[in-house]
């Protein structure tokens, strides 16, 4: 055996936590050998003298001074990241489908929801007759109740024609005269006057209101549209969704 | 909630990252016993190694939740502290007066006798170690870990943990040797005391 086999048996059988002093093979080459008997010894000596080292003891207060320290700046641990792609998939699928379902709502709405644009100096006889009937609550009953002996008339623009006109607002949206005219097209205060006539005086001051407004801030002429029909509150109803 | 020293390691890290102090205490009270032997065995000095010890905890429960809790938590403990070492080592050198107690035991001329002897002069020696080194053999050696966790706390081939901690031996032993820590073997010492103490106390 050479002296660089008995080095790499003695690794190899360090290596497994073998004693070497037990193993033949090495100890009959370190018999005859002074300097691989001197490294056999040697590597004894030090794992002799590395299990006699005495290590001093900690204070008490070690641990208590280290928890003091790291306490403050623990941050609670993270979800893990396959939870977190999960939550987020989940957070994403959600927010389509409930944006799908709005869309859905507003055409369905759309089409089933006509908008009627009544006279306003007009009361409703929906509210007369329940007036009569009820006199204390019929101010709070919607349109919608009662006996329907006078249909309400045809509808003349739906909010389907405004979704469908919509696209098109921008280029008609020459000033905020007429864009505000093209909103009143709604008429959604009619129907909230028909449910509460106290509204009545104030729509009629912010009618005043409003005429004067128009009446000070000059505005370019259109000649090619015909002047606007101008309804009991002072809003102008015309173009392509004007109603009579 | 009191904790003792059998309770469950994954329920003490869960409660440690939930921020129970309590449960803090309770894992720095298990592991400082290593962690502290490592840091002492690698600096040499007393202070130096309780400060690296506290810097170790400090660092593994600010980084608790990078823990794998698949993984075993020593060497990935040990790991941090060998490296809290090193970096502390470094620092050491480029100290301009380094008064460590290692040199004060170097004035020492190896007379004397014995087990505490022998001792001190691994101690020596292992400060003359370079760092990786002596933090592979003493995570082998000393902490008792295999090569396979051993390459993984540190982050480094298999091989190369081997390579460290076979030529960690030959220097340590060559260390001794130049010091007059081995008495010259004889072929009848084989069966000497001294010898037979030095490898049964070895395993």
């Amino acid at each position: 055996m050479h002296c660089s086999d008995f080095h790499r048996r003695l690794d190899t059988v360090l290596d497994d936590r073998q004693n070497p002093a037990a193993d033949p093979i090495l100890t009959a080459h370190a018999a005859s050998c002074h300097s691989c008997r001197r490294y056999l010894h040697g590597q004894a000596a030090l794992l002799a003298g590395l299990s006699r080292m005495q290590t001093p003891t900690l204070d008490a207060s070690f641990s208590r001074r280290v928890v003091v320290l790291a306490a403050p700046a623990i941050r609670p641990a993270r979800a893990p990241r396959r939870l977190r792609r999960i939550s987020w998939a989940l957070g994403v699928a959600l927010s389509s489908a409930a944006a799908t379902l709005l869309a859905i709502s507003i055409v369905w709405y759309a089409h089933r929801r006509d908008l009627a644009v009544v006279d306003a100096n007009q009361a409703p006889p929906q509210v007369e007759g329940l007036r009569s009937r009820f006199p204390r609550i019929a101010w709070l009953a919607p349109p919608y109740f009662g006996p329907k002996s006078n249909p309400r008339p045809a509808p003349k623009i739906t909010i389907a024609d405004v979704l469908l006109e919509s696209p098109r607002w921008p280029s008609r949206w020459h000033g905020y005269r007429d864009a505000l005219d093209e909103w009143a097209i709604a008429e959604r205060l009619e129907e909230f006057e028909q449910l509460s006539p106290a509204i009545r005086p104030l729509r009629a001051s912010l009618a005043v209101i409003w005429d004067t407004l128009c009446r000070t801030i000059p505005i370019a002429t259109r000649n090619d549209s015909p002047s606007p029909a101008r309804d009991g509150t002072g809003f102008f109803l015309h173009g392509p969704l004007g109603v009579a | 909630m009191t904790w003792r020293s059998h309770d469950d390691l994954h329920t003490l890290v869960r409660h440690c990252l939930a921020g129970d102090q309590a449960a803090m205490l309770a894992l720095v009270e298990r592991f400082r016993g290593p962690v502290f032997g490592l840091c002492y065995r690698m600096l040499g000095q007393r202070q130096d190694a309780e400060d690296a010890a506290q810097e170790t905890f400090v660092r593994v429960l600010k980084n608790l939740h990078r823990w794998d809790a698949e993984r075993d938590f020593m060497p990935w403990l040990l790991a941090i502290a060998g490296n809290r070492c090193r970096t502390a080592l470094a620092s050491r050198k480029r100290r301009p007066v380094a008064e460590s107690m290692v040199e004060l035991i170097a004035d020492d001329t190896p007379d004397r006798c014995g087990a505490d002897q022998l001792a001190e002069e691994v101690h020596l020696a292992l400060a003359d170690l370079r760092p990786e080194y002596s933090q592979a053999f003493l995570l082998f050696h000393n902490q008792e870990l295999s090569y396979a966790e051993i390459a993984q706390a540190m982050e480094v081939p298999l091989g190369t943990i081997k390579t460290w901690v076979h030529r960690a031996r030959r220097a340590l032993i060559d260390h001794l040797s130049r010091r007059g820590a081995i008495p010259e073997p004889s072929p009848s010492r084989q069966n000497s005391p001294h010898f037979a103490l030095a490898t049964s106390t070895s395993h």
